[in-house]
């Protein structure tokens, strides 16, 4: 309380009309930081879209293969960021879409993107039967019964001889115009891109936003009038749909799907990188997941090449190891993963301001808006 | 005809009748107060008219409908809005998004035009925006627009929720508690502005309330439960003498409730 | 016995006693499992880790440390060794407590789950590295089989051993849970701040389950190698974690008896499944999987609390 011997004001001051269009976050960017965040993001796009020539031709499908698991963040963050639901079984829409694409190629003849769509519906059809579970349980329940699926599948779905070949597997050819490696790679990479794109609708319009008002309390979106039944079902759809696409992405890698690649310890791995790259944000998972594609092979070419420890001693066989930590050290002491770790970064290519994130807020702008932990 | 009204509404759990016969009517316009002791069954009774609950005898009808075996977004599509106890809101989104997803059942574009981006969405979108905006200054929430509902003091978060509620333009607010954590003044200022909307908007408000000054001085009528049931109906002066009510309220000998 | 029914009994009685072997493991995991949920509303999805690294350890001791040479003979040093494997177990149970579990006490049981996921992923790339991914003899404490009077059917002499153990272990649990730290472990559970305010220490409530969650993982781990004669990295998670789980929920997962019964019953179940398929020559790969994801469905769709166990 002021001590002075002035009278208080009066109240004579007009208040400022509202800025309805305005409204956008207070701060910008100086010119020059414009400048800067544009050349960044420059470089960063040429970078990537040179990459597949840059890299040695023993290296390109792994490109494929940082791309399709980038898809396979997506579809997962959709299910577990966005809609709050548990997926421990995920490789089971993977190798749906997988089988599907081939099953589609060698037994049915039809041309390499009517074999895509088939994969998105039989995702999709693979992941319904998991919403309609979905919709009477939650929590642990429903983990254990996504884990039972994701093993039915593997075992029993995808053994059965006239849909997948059985033991030998399913066919999956290229595409006819991206044969060789480098141009599947660049479909790859477009696919990945169109995910990235699709997300990002997503999350902008109203499905998006319905979905994750679920996950934080369903009684209040359906006080709000969303459909709840409705779009969880949608989640698992969307989410069945980019899993299938991916699966038969990455069926044509290979040129070839086999049951035991679509296994519990995939379904782990998706899950880790997910959880690892950043649950919620859709950047930290595709990071995540590119991470996990190249992981073994960067143990290993780390192993050959610097013969000091650690490094003298961890191969790609440790990578199970390496995920496995890199999971706990997530849960316990980084909630945010490689999203949160990223966060300043992330946000500044984004013409935002560069803010080091002290702790409690999950990832929670950057790229889905919520709440950290699965 | 009564905008929303119930018919001897009964609901069991388990062994337990959490709900006997009651029976209320709102007229479009009316504001409505819901008085009761803890435990009473008010939010009970709330669940049954939303369709949380599904109730084991007796009918609950919206606009002359029997909505009784409808979904909760059914009948938030026919225009029934209504608060939480704990706050009902988005938590992972900041206040200006929740306002926006309220306005859910206004949104004319479809699935996949959304996911595509049409321009028509974008426009829409901005539209949405602006509505949110309109609703929080009408509120007076415009500072806290930006704000994570995460770390919002909780009286705020009780008024964006009301915030929220309007966003999606019902013709009934059903608010349970409004005013829990508020103090006499705040509570007084909040009574005065659903006066405000009634006149404004021509809403129809049903309110539960502990307030029991607040609730009698502005309701047009009151019903108050007790252990399940109805145990009287009226306007503010009558009930305020209501021996009965005093009674439940305050204990064996109470006369009145001032 | 001859005949269409002769078959269809002999056939029974096969499933019967397979199932019994294998159920019994899994009775084991389950029971473990239902242990630590009682005890900490946590599900521990490394259980099944508990016991092939301490069967690991086991090895190690009967082989003088050396994988390669040929593993001791002698009941008495497999004895000493499951005492030994039993207590590392115990121990190992409450490093898992200490390290992971508490740090995440405020998180969702699903995060839970998952933490406890990664420690069992962990615990197997460790075997791995350390063991190579490859199987091991393993040695029983009784060889050999006996006939069943009156089938063409055998039972092995270490089935009767588990059946033995597990029912000790069960007696025992059940006496424990009649005792005064038995019953605090009870309290611990079912209201954790009520349990704090009447002085039990929580903490080491905890504790205690997951150290006895260990010492049973360990003896089923023993056990469990001794049904294949071979141990390999990973093995307890891969061969009986999901069906245990399956058998808790089937048995109620509030229940120690329900977890018992339940493993029994998937023992039976899956191996009815095996059966049927190969008797009626089905084309269904993997019947265990497909049996197992039905009754999961079956049991949570219709009856989510077991057979056993309370309304949650």
């Amino acid at each position: 309380m002021t001590t002075t011997d002035q009278p208080t004001e009066t109240h004579e001051q007009v208040e400022p009309p509202v800025a309805f269009e305005a409204d956008e976050a207070d701060w910008r960017p100086s010119r020059e930081g414009v400048i800067a965040r544009l050349v960044a993001l420059g470089a960063l796009v040429v970078v990537i879209v040179a990459i597949p020539h840059l890299v040695d031709d023993v290296y390109v499908n792994l490109v494929s293969r940082v791309a399709v698991y980038g898809i396979v963040a997506l579809s997962m963050n959709v299910l577990v960021g966005y809609a709050g639901q548990v997926s421990l079984g995920h490789a089971a829409f993977f190798g749906v879409g997988a089988f599907g694409s081939a099953y589609g190629l060698a037994e049915m003849d039809v041309p390499w993107p009517a074999a895509v769509v088939l994969a998105a519906i039989t995702g999709a059809v693979g992941a319904i039967v998991l919403g309609a579970v979905a919709l009477r349980l939650q929590g642990l329940y429903l983990a254990l019964v996504t884990i039972s699926y994701g093993l039915f599948a593997e075992r029993t779905m995808f053994n059965i001889r006239s849909l997948t070949g059985g033991g030998a597997g399913q066919e999956a050819p290229r595409p006819s115009f991206f044969e060789s490696d480098v141009q599947y790679a660049y479909l790859c990479l477009g696919f990945l891109a169109l995910a990235l794109l699709f997300d990002w609708r997503l999350v902008s319009s109203r499905s998006g936003r319905s979905i994750q008002a679920l996950r934080d309390d369903e009684r209040v979106a359906a006080s709000w009038g969303v459909n709840v039944t409705g779009y969880k079902l949608l989640a698992f759809i969307i989410s069945g749909v980019l899993a299938g696409i991916a699966g038969a992405l990455f069926a044509s890698i290979n040129q070839v799907a086999v049951a035991p690649d679509f296994g519990f310890s995939l379904s782990l791995t998706f899950l880790v990188m997910t959880v690892v790259g950043g649950i919620g944000n859709r950047w930290g998972v595709v990071l995540g997941g590119a991470l996990f594609a190249v992981l073994p092979t960067l143990l290993d070419r780390a192993h050959e090449n610097f013969h000091f420890f650690p490094f003298s001693i961890i191969e790609a066989t440790w990578e199970p190891a390496i995920g496995a930590l890199l999971l706990l050290l997530t849960l316990i002491s980084f909630p945010g993963g490689l999203a949160q770790q990223l966060g300043p970064v992330l946000g500044w290519l984004q013409f935002r301001k560069f803010a080091v994130d002290h702790g409690d807020a999950g990832p929670a702008t950057a790229g889905g808006g919520m709440g950290a932990r699965p | 005809m009564a905008i929303l009204e119930t018919d001897d509404v009964s609901i069991r759990f388990g062994g337990v009748q959490a709900l006997t016969d009651v029976s209320f009517a709102v007229e479009k316009a009316e504001i409505v107060g819901i008085l009761g002791p803890n435990g009473a069954g008010k939010t009970t009774f709330f669940n049954c008219i939303n369709g949380f609950y599904s109730p084991s005898a007796g009918r609950v009808h919206l606009h002359g409908e029997d909505v009784t075996d409808l979904k909760p977004e059914e009948r938030a599509k026919r225009g029934l809005g209504r608060t939480f106890q704990q706050v009902g809101l988005v938590r992972s989104f900041t206040v200006i998004e929740n306002l926006i997803v309220a306005q859910h059942k206004s949104v004319k574009y479809g699935l996949v035009a959304g996911l595509v981006g049409a321009p028509w969405v974008l426009e829409e979108e901005a539209e949405l925006r602006r509505r949110a905006l309109e609703v929080l200054d009408f509120m007076d929430l415009t500072e806290h627009k930006h704000s994570p509902v995460q770390g919002l003091p909780y009286g705020v978060l009780k008024m964006v929720e009301v915030a929220a509620v309007l966003a999606t333009d019902p013709e009934i607010l059903m608010l349970d508690e409004p005013l829990a954590g508020t103090g006499p003044e705040e509570g007084q200022a909040f009574c005065n502005r659903l006066k405000d909307m009634r006149r404004e908007l021509g809403l129809t408000i049903v309110m539960i309330e502990h307030h029991v000054p607040l609730v009698l001085g502005t309701s047009d009528y009151v019903y108050v439960l007790n252990f399940g049931s109805l145990l009287a109906e009226g306007e503010p002066d009558e009930i305020r003498g209501n021996a009965d009510v005093a009674e439940a309220y305050m204990g064996e000998g109470a006369t009145t409730l001032d | 016995m001859t005949g269409f029914i002769g078959g269809f009994v002999e056939g029974f009685v096969e499933v019967l006693v397979f199932g019994l072997q294998d159920g019994a493991i899994i009775a084991f995991v389950g029971l473990g499992i239902a242990l630590v949920f009682k005890a900490t509303r946590i599900i521990n999805f490394g259980q099944g880790e508990l016991g092939t690294v301490p069967a690991f350890a086991a090895l190690l001791m009967m082989s003088s440390f050396d994988l390669d040479r040929t593993v001791s003979d002698s009941t008495f040093v497999l004895i000493v060794a499951t005492l030994l494997a039993v207590a590392l177990g115990a121990g190992l149970g409450v490093l898992m407590n200490v390290i992971v579990v508490r740090r995440l006490a405020s998180a969702s049981p699903v995060t839970s789950l998952v933490a406890t996921a990664g420690v069992m992923l962990l615990l197997v790339a460790i075997q791995v590295i350390a063991f190579e991914p490859r199987g091991r003899s393993f040695p029983r404490f009784i060889d050999g089989k006996f006939g069943i009077p009156g089938f063409d059917v055998e039972m092995a002499w270490h089935t009767v051993v588990i059946i033995a153990v597990l029912a000790a272990s069960a007696a025992a649990l059940a006496l424990f849970f009649r005792t005064p730290p038995g019953v605090a472990l009870l309290a611990t559970a079912q209201d954790p701040f009520a349990a704090e305010l009447q002085g039990v220490p929580v903490a080491r409530m905890r504790t205690l389950a997951w150290g006895a969650a260990g010492a049973l993982g360990a003896l089923g781990g023993v056990l469990g190698a001794g049904v294949f004669e071979n141990l390999s990295p990973g093995l307890m998670t891969s061969t009986f974690l999901i069906p245990a789980f399956t058998g808790v929920v089937l048995g109620g997962i509030t229940s120690m008896v329900g977890a018992v019964v339940g493993g029994l019953a998937i023992g039976f179940i899956t191996n009815g499944a095996n059966k049927l398929v190969a008797v009626f020559e089905l084309d269904v790969p993997g019947p265990p999987f497909a049996a197992t994801f039905v009754v999961l469905l079956l049991v949570l769709l219709f009856r989510p609390r077991g057979l056993f166990g309370q309304e949650a």
